[in-house]
């Protein structure tokens, strides 16, 4: 990654600097730094293609296919920007409480990779203690653009999978209990997808258990920063986020990844940001590793 | 901190002539590239303000486009809207669904008229069809809803196709056995290899299909031959030439060189087959089509030299829909 200060020394905050932007294939003679060549790539080529090879690669584990046609370094690097492990790894960790049947219900959950890797967990038993727990039902909750892909890429794939873009869905929180429902604000910033419900609202369901991903800055208020894509997006103060959790009561635990994919905002001189994830449930064994309950001291 | 407000830019417009105009081929202009896949920000002044790199690989960013179409072509409404409008010229290039007015379908829809041609002729047998450079085999996907609308779903491509598909490519070729994964697998059929290497028998498929892959693969012309010589009734081809009299190599955007056939070439896969004619639906000169800068190093003159083809080679009879005799004498 390269970045120059020079655009944002000097500048008033929240003044507003006009960059001329591309996305594409650069071709250079090897050792030189003026392109030779750019071709123009559209967002399918870049964004869905990441997510279509890495929910494919997932599922190439689950039904034991030769994987080694995905195991790219590219391509593994590019898997963790969408922090799918990590946050899979904390919805299998809050499934034990809710019975073998669990449903999974996810905010902006672009393509559906949390659903497919909860799955590769369980079934390859890499999940102790809860390996006879299934997925019986992965919903989505997102913007309607995103339903054919959600739809069309979980059919037959071993569970119901439903996508709702209307948030009045909400509203029937019984159907819930044995769900964990996840606020995957990460992916909705990854994807654009602007979300359906606050972190407020998503924190007042009831549900059985619950999970949340979310990019935050270290400041000590929420701040304003421009994605790669041109976005605007307001990211959350981690302490904000931390005292919210506390305030509900509840035994929740997170983990914070200091500077994840922090090339995906436009370097504008403001506070480091990172990711924040979260769960909430009864279990009995230890928390995960790297994982700390939000009623400690930091 | 600052906000930003992105305007889009071309950091290396094509001018009128490049590097490679003469050739790729051409010892004196052997130069190593790198390629790289990014955003790119500059600031007012012209200095790289930020780079956010992706994913270089070729295969890993032609998987979103082709699962993409397949997403596309499995929307219910697309099926709802065929089944309404028919499978026609007409109907693919009518606003209400864009994907089917792109070149994949649209060769697709040829491919469907040799099919419904041979069903005419024997409702019972079952069509053999080649798809060299399969991806992730998304071709089957069109056809079935097309073999379904047009028999009000009586039957779609599992009982109308045997279908072999050939990629380089093995992520491609996992995904495409885990998108279709309860079809018969003596019906659809994936084969991994270089496009070069088609080992089948003369004769061995009724109908093949080539979406540009014949362009890059190692041996251009002798590949050509072999598809026309495999397919007994037809071959549909996007096939990118040259209006000049010798064949020409180019880069592509990926590195890697892609051949452009000229009318000579043509001539000598016919004479090879020794019948048949190539037929013209549609020719897309390179300057207008939708991928704008996919070869390294051409300028505006050589490029306008260049074009695609959306065609069909026959044997016997004509094509069961309205093409164009490409006269090559």
């Amino acid at each position: 990654m390269i970045t120059a200060a020079s655009a944002t020394q000097n500048q008033e905050p929240g003044a507003k600097l006009t960059l001329k932007a591309c996305l594409g294939k650069f071709v250079y003679v090897r050792g030189a730094t003026t392109p030779l060549h750019f071709m123009e790539l559209k967002p399918f080529q870049v964004d869905d293609a990441i997510d279509y090879s890495h929910l494919f690669y997932v599922r190439a584990l689950r039904a034991r296919i030769d994987e080694s046609a995905f195991l790219e370094g590219a391509l593994k690097k590019w898997m963790d920007g969408t922090a799918v492990q990590m946050v899979a790894e904390a919805v299998v960790h809050v499934m034990s409480s809710l019975g073998t049947h669990v449903s999974i219900a996810e905010f902006s959950p672009g393509v559906g990779l949390t659903g497919e890797y909860v799955k590769l967990l369980l079934e390859s038993g890499a999940a102790q203690g809860v390996r006879s727990s299934t997925v019986e039902r992965y919903v989505g909750f997102g913007a309607a653009a995103g339903r054919d892909k959600f739809e069309i890429l979980h059919k037959d794939a071993g569970c119901e999978a439903i996508f709702c873009d209307e948030a009045t869905a909400l509203s029937v929180d019984a159907k819930f209990s044995n769900h964990v429902m996840v606020f995957n604000q990460n992916q909705g910033l990854r994807m654009d997808d602007p979300g359906i419900c606050s972190l407020t609202e998503f924190l007042a369901l009831r549900a059985g258990a619950k999970v949340i991903a979310l990019r935050v800055t270290t400041g000590e208020a929420a701040a304003v920063h421009t994605t790669v894509k041109g976005r605007i997006v307001e990211l959350p103060a981690v302490a904000a986020v931390t005292e919210m959790l506390r305030g509900t009561g509840q035994a929740w635990h997170t983990r914070f990844v200091h500077g994840f994919d922090e090339g995906f905002l436009i370097p504008d001189g403001g506070k480091p940001c990172g990711l924040l994830i979260g769960y909430l449930g009864s279990t009995e064994s230890a928390p995960l590793g790297k994982f700390m309950p939000v009623t400690a001291s930091p | 901190m600052a906000q930003f407000t992105l305007t889009p830019f071309n950091p290396c417009p094509a001018g009128k002539s490049g590097i490679f105009d003469q050739g790729a081929t051409n010892s004196s202009q052997l130069i190593a590239l790198d390629i790289q896949s990014k955003y790119q920000f500059v600031d007012s002044a012209g200095s790289v303000h930020h780079e956010y790199m992706l994913p270089n690989t070729s295969d890993l960013q032609n998987c979103g486009g082709y699962v993409d179409k397949v997403i596309k072509y499995r929307n219910p409404a697309l099926a709802k809207y065929l089944a309404t409008a028919g499978v026609s010229r007409n109907s693919f290039d009518s606003d209400e669904f864009p994907i089917l007015g792109t070149r994949s379908p649209k060769l697709d829809l040829m491919l469907y008229g040799f099919i419904e041609e041979a069903r005419r002729s024997d409702p019972n047998r079952r069509i053999e069809l080649f798809d060299h450079g399969c991806t992730v085999a998304e071709h089957y996907d069109l056809l079935d809803i097309m073999i379904k609308v047009s028999s009000d779903g009586k039957c779609g491509a599992a009982e109308v196709l045997s279908y072999t598909g050939m990629d380089r490519s093995a992520l491609l070729l996992s995904i495409a056995t885990m998108l279709h994964p309860n079809l018969d697998r003596n019906c659809l059929r994936l084969q991994q290899a270089e496009g070069s290497d088609i080992e089948y028998t003369d004769g061995a498929f009724d109908l093949s299909l080539t979406v540009g892959v014949v362009n890059h693969v190692a041996y251009p012309l002798r590949t050509l031959k072999r598809l026309l010589a495999v397919s007994r009734r037809a071959c549909v081809l996007a096939l990118w030439v040259t209006n000049e009299d010798e064949g020409f190599w180019a880069i592509n955007h990926a590195g890697v060189q892609s051949y452009f056939f000229s009318r000579a070439d043509l001539r000598d896969a016919i004479a090879e087959r020794g019948d048949g004619a190539f037929y013209e639906v549609e020719y897309v000169p390179e300057t207008e089509t939708s991928q704008s800068g996919s070869y390294i190093g051409l300028g505006d003159q050589r490029l306008s030299t260049l074009g695609c083809y959306h065609m069909a080679f026959c044997a016997g009879a004509e094509p069961p829909f309205d093409a164009r005799r490409i006269e090559l004498k």
